[in-house]
């Protein structure tokens, strides 16, 4: 039980470490995938939002995580 | 046809994620090994292979009758999710913001730990031994196995992304059998930032191409988004030096 336990918490682990960057990430995905077509916008356009989207969404995460510096992960 | 386009990048990334983890996997091992005894580590070794071979041949199947939309937008989220995390790890180790994952003090803390345990009541049946060995190598070869199905399954890869794992595969039992001590020399933040743009890069695509987003270019839009991850990655640790000794420059 306690070995199916760890072997959980390691595959949630692979996908989250930053909750808010998946977070971030899930939700963007989710407004370019469903929300910009409702106000029309084209498929090329939601390629290219949802790509520069999760680009900023990496680079603020990283950006603010070392302005935390001295800390481990 | 398999498009090179894609399988290139699908064996690629299979094969240095799947090096990765295998070298954690083996570090561990060869600790069991080398402290509680070679049988049980390789039994627990082999139970973990089992295991991993069962739940493939049975949930294998199941994905192909899933529609490919929703492969695409599943995989994909996961496969972005886990992309984003590898390369988020890689920059900022990159960056000095947080410390590197080294192979020889994990493999001297389990050595430690595994001694702390004292002899096995039975030495034809080590618990502790088949344990962390069978618990290692089901928890590395998960990873493997996802990296497979992410990489192959949603653009009907699976063949080049199985051939890059089992080449990693390889590659890291030949280096154990030679050298016998942990592969502490392997660049492994240089492979988990090109592993993380490359996984990026897929997870973006395969998310797009499940919500329904037009790629220009179609399939060769995954090599530009392969460019453009790694442009902004190169971009990130240069920013998070900065702002790091920008940190460092207010504490003093």
């Amino acid at each position: 039980m306690a070995a199916l336990k760890t072997i959980l918490r390691e595959l949630v682990g692979l996908f989250i470490d930053d909750s808010s960057l998946a977070a971030g990430a899930v939700v963007w995905a989710a407004v370019c995938g469903w929300g910009l077509p409702v106000l029309g916008v084209g498929g090329e356009a939601r390629a290219a939002l949802l790509v520069l989207g999760l680009a900023a969404l990496l680079l603020e995460n990283v950006v603010r995580a070392s302005g935390r510096v001295g800390r481990r992960e | 046809m398999i498009s090179w386009a894609h399988a290139l990048p699908s064996l690629t990334a299979a094969f240095l994620a799947s090096l990765v983890e295998f070298v954690e996997a083996l570090t561990v091992v060869l600790a069991v090994g080398t402290v509680r005894g070679w049988r049980p580590a390789l039994f627990g070794t082999g139970l973990a292979l089992t295991s991993l071979a069962v739940l493939v041949l049975a949930l294998g199947p199941a994905l192909t009758q899933i529609p490919l939309d929703y492969v695409q937008l599943g995989v994909g989220l996961l496969l972005l999710l886990f992309g984003l995390r590898w390369l988020r790890k890689a920059i900022l180790r990159a960056a000095g913001v947080i410390e590197f994952h080294d192979e020889a003090a994990t493999y001297a803390g389990e050595t430690a730990l595994l001694k702390s345990y004292g002899a096995a009541r039975n030495r034809r049946w080590d618990a502790v031994a088949i344990d962390t060995s069978f618990k290692i190598v089901m928890l590395e070869g998960i990873e493997v196995v996802f990296i497979v199905i992410a990489v192959g399954a949603a653009g009907g890869l699976l063949v080049p992304a199985g051939i890059g794992a089992g080449a990693a595969l390889l590659v890291v039992v030949l280096l154990g059998l030679v050298l016998h001590r942990p592969l502490a020399k392997v660049p492994e933040n240089a492979l988990k930032f090109a592993v993380g743009v490359l996984l990026a890069a897929f997870g973006t695509f395969w998310l797009g191409e499940g919500v329904g987003v037009d790629w220009p270019g179609a399939d060769w839009s995954l090599l530009g988004l392969v460019a453009w991850f790694l442009l902004v990655a190169l971009g990130a640790v240069r920013l998070c030096r900065a702002r790091r000794s920008a940190a460092l420059a207010v504490g003093d």
